[in-house]
């Protein structure tokens, strides 16, 4: 092992135990380590932006790269600097242009890319689970990928019901539903319940996992120092 | 010298001034540009109380001023109330007359206050000037304001006419307000001695279990069977050629690279051994360290040599979110010139063909939140063409991204989930990795949390039929 692992390994050991200590308590020592992580990643995220974006993407084009692609860059860079007077209140609004093209763009990749590549997908493969073909090559049985396509299609339909929060309103009372929409969402309700358990088992499987990862490291010290 | 007292603030003033020295206001009402005379003249002749021989005087001076062909037309009838308005006096006399020409249906349409004032419009000739230049004329605006007809406004009401309805939206919204506005001290809460109790007692039994499992050994859990995922991701891996470039996206945050490293490694190691050329990117700031660390680490755990450039190559990181994947995934080389190192990665043998995404044999996305995996897929699955897909993830994650797996046609076209999934691929290949060393210890934590949520349920449930019973029983009712 060389030192500079050993040095990794023994602070790390260090900085555990005490994140550890805030299960009895919070504690300054716990604080402590949480600024030192938040100030390492801000550190880390900051050279990050300089060394593999802006020096590569924007300096290096600028200073030798060739006139048409030293026009192209004009433009981030105004457009940055633009976007720095943010922080500057009584020029603040010179960043607006910039801030809009941004929120635009990225609004537009979002909702195309929800729209095109889950929304409209996940309703062709919601349809195709009844697709005779695929029925027949589904690995199970037939009759067992039947009914839990049945169970998908059910579960998609309640759960979207349960979202539909229509209904009349009377003064001084709660808006109700129909009867129908109500009894429908019910399951909906009993589907997201079930989703939510899993997705809870799986946060803590997850934790689970990383919480024995950290106890292997720490036998791993104290062996590795006890041992000759 | 005279003094003259301020209608406004009672302040005496000098008689020669015309504004108020305290306050500025008139002292004298507003003088016209002749002289007094004509001043008062005027003044009378908007009076009715007017004298007719005055009258007759004082239109023969202005008579005096007044241009040739007007003084002759005045000077043929005695007065100026003969000279010429003899329909409005023809109209007094015959009132029904007058009103007769208007249509019956007209009429039955007019308001009453409005007939009323026209009569006495028509009868009383209240604007009908007497003397002057604009003698028997009707209507004319006077000169100065006509004080004595400035009355008060009748009174309005402006009570608001709201519904019911309305008025309870306004006290909801009233009340939502006096509670906004409203300050609620920070009431500290303390923590119950018994809850700080039970979070102890239940760490330690974690801390002690795990510890007796990893130094001890001890309970040896069953692997899990080989999921269909697992299997269709290894013979995905298994059929791409040696020596071709892969990509892999190692976005995942270091707070649960415990997890993540284990999940990865024995993908890293199949692709390491098919002797694949890795491609690593990131779209989190911290991911590049990461792969770093990792691709040392499998270097270390299966005695591979992978060296920079020549096996592998940092990319590092994809900044703009969204944007920047989609960027990413139609022009690699523009959105990442450089890779971590500073040099041109798009040279090398193995990346210079590579214009889009889709060039890679292969993409390995490894992340823990569904949000990054759901990018890849919305962002640059389309742009993938015939290449294949792969997720690896936590087991958080999981759940949110099956679907993309099962649906049909297959967004992802392989998936690795979980620390169970892990270790089914160790199998398949025979070996060891980090993941099937936790095994055993991970799959003890999970039985005794099962073991504690069990318990505390049952021990739940009877405390609360405890409770209930002893509130039934005639005893419990008394207390």
């Amino acid at each position: 092992m060389n030192p500079t692992d050993l040095i990794g390994m023994i602070v790390g050991f260090f900085l555990t135990l005490i994140t550890f200590s805030y299960i009895f308590k919070d504690n300054v020592l716990f604080r402590l380590v949480m600024h030192i992580f938040i100030g390492l990643a801000a550190g880390y995220v900051a050279i990050m932006a300089w060394y593999n974006v802006l020096w590569p993407q924007l300096v290096v084009p600028l200073v030798s790269g060739t006139l048409q692609g030293y026009i192209w860059m004009v433009v981030p860079l105004v457009l940055g600097i633009l976007l720095m007077t943010r922080v500057i209140p009584r020029i603040a609004d010179w960043g607006k242009p910039t801030l809009a093209f941004l929120v635009g763009i990225g609004a537009a990749t979002v909702v195309g890319g929800a729209v095109l590549g889950t929304i409209l997908p996940q309703i062709r493969g919601l349809i195709n689970l009844f697709d005779q073909q695929f029925l027949e090559q589904s690995v199970g049985n037939y009759w067992n990928q039947m009914v839990n396509s049945a169970v998908i299609l059910v579960g998609t339909i309640t759960t979207l019901t349960f979202f539909q929060f229509r209904g009349k309103s009377q003064l001084g009372q709660p808006v109700k539903r129909a009867a129908w929409i109500e009894s429908i969402s019910w399951l909906g309700k009993v589907f997201i319940a079930i989703t939510l358990g899993v997705l809870f088992a799986g946060v803590y499987s997850a934790g689970m996992a990383a919480f024995v990862e950290r106890m292997h490291s720490l036998v791993e010290v104290v062996l590795a120092f006890l041992q000759p | 010298m005279a003094e003259i007292r301020c209608s406004n603030c009672g302040e005496l003033n000098p008689d020669d001034l015309e504004f108020c020295q305290n306050c500025q206001a008139r002292l004298k009402p507003m003088q016209f540009p002749f002289d007094s005379e004509q001043s008062d003249e005027l003044v009378q002749q908007s009076s009715p109380e007017i004298q007719g021989n005055e009258q007759i005087e004082r239109s023969g001076e202005i008579n005096q001023e007044l241009p040739n062909w007007l003084s002759e037309v005045m000077s043929e009838h005695e007065s100026p109330v003969e000279a010429g308005f003899e329909m409005p006096e023809k109209a007094q006399q015959e009132p029904e007359a007058a009103r007769a020409e208007l249509l019956d249906w007209l009429e039955s349409q007019q308001p009453d206050e409005q007939v009323r004032g026209s009569e006495e419009l028509s009868q009383g000739e209240a604007g009908l000037i007497g003397v002057g230049p604009l003698a028997g004329l009707a209507g004319v605006l006077p000169a100065e304001p006509d004080i004595p007809q400035i009355q008060k406004l009748p009174a309005q009401s402006v009570k608001l006419q709201v519904t019911e309805k309305q008025l309870a939206h306004v006290e909801i919204l009233e009340s939502v307000v006096k509670e906004e506005d409203s300050y609620h001290p920070f009431e500290r809460k303390r923590t119950p001695v018994t809850s700080s109790a039970w979070r102890i007692i239940f760490a330690a039994t974690f801390f002690l279990v795990i510890l007796a499992s990893l130094l001890l050994g001890g309970i040896e859990f069953a692997f899990p069977e080989y999921s269909t995922e697992v299997l269709t991701t290894s013979q995905l891996i298994g059929s791409i050629p040696n020596g071709v470039p892969v990509l892999v996206a190692v976005d995942y945050e270091p707070a649960l690279s415990g997890e993540m490293d284990a999940i990865l490694m024995p993908v890293l190691e199949q692709l390491m051994f098919k002797s694949s050329y890795l491609a690593l990117v990131s779209t989190i700031p911290t991911g590049p360290l990461q792969g770093e660390r990792l691709l040392r680490a499998v270097n270390q755990e299966a005695d591979y040599q992978f060296q920079s450039d020549d096996q592998y190559t940092n990319l590092g990181y994809i900044p703009g979110g969204a944007m920047g994947l989609l960027g990413f995934a139609q022009s690699p080389y523009q959105i990442i010139p450089l890779d971590l190192t500073g040099n041109y990665p798009w040279r090398n043998p193995a990346l210079q063909n590579i214009s889009s995404v889709a060039d890679f044999a292969l993409v390995v996305v490894a992340t823990e939140k569904p949000d990054t995996a759901q990018n890849w897929i919305e962002q640059v699955k389309p742009i993938l063409g015939s290449a294949p897909l792969v997720m690896v993830l936590s087991a958080q994650a999981g759940p949110v991204i099956r679907p993309y797996y099962e649906s049909s046609p297959k967004q992802v076209d392989g998936l690795v989930i979980g620390l169970s999934d892990s270790v089914t691929y160790d199998n398949l290949y025979r070996r060891t990795s980090t993941a099937t060393v936790y095994w055993d210890t991970f799959s003890l934590g999970i039985l005794l949390a099962c073991l504690l949520i069990l318990a505390g349920a049952i021990i739940s449930a009877l405390v609360s039929m405890y409770k209930g019973m002893r509130a039934a029983s005639p005893k419990g009712s008394k207390a």
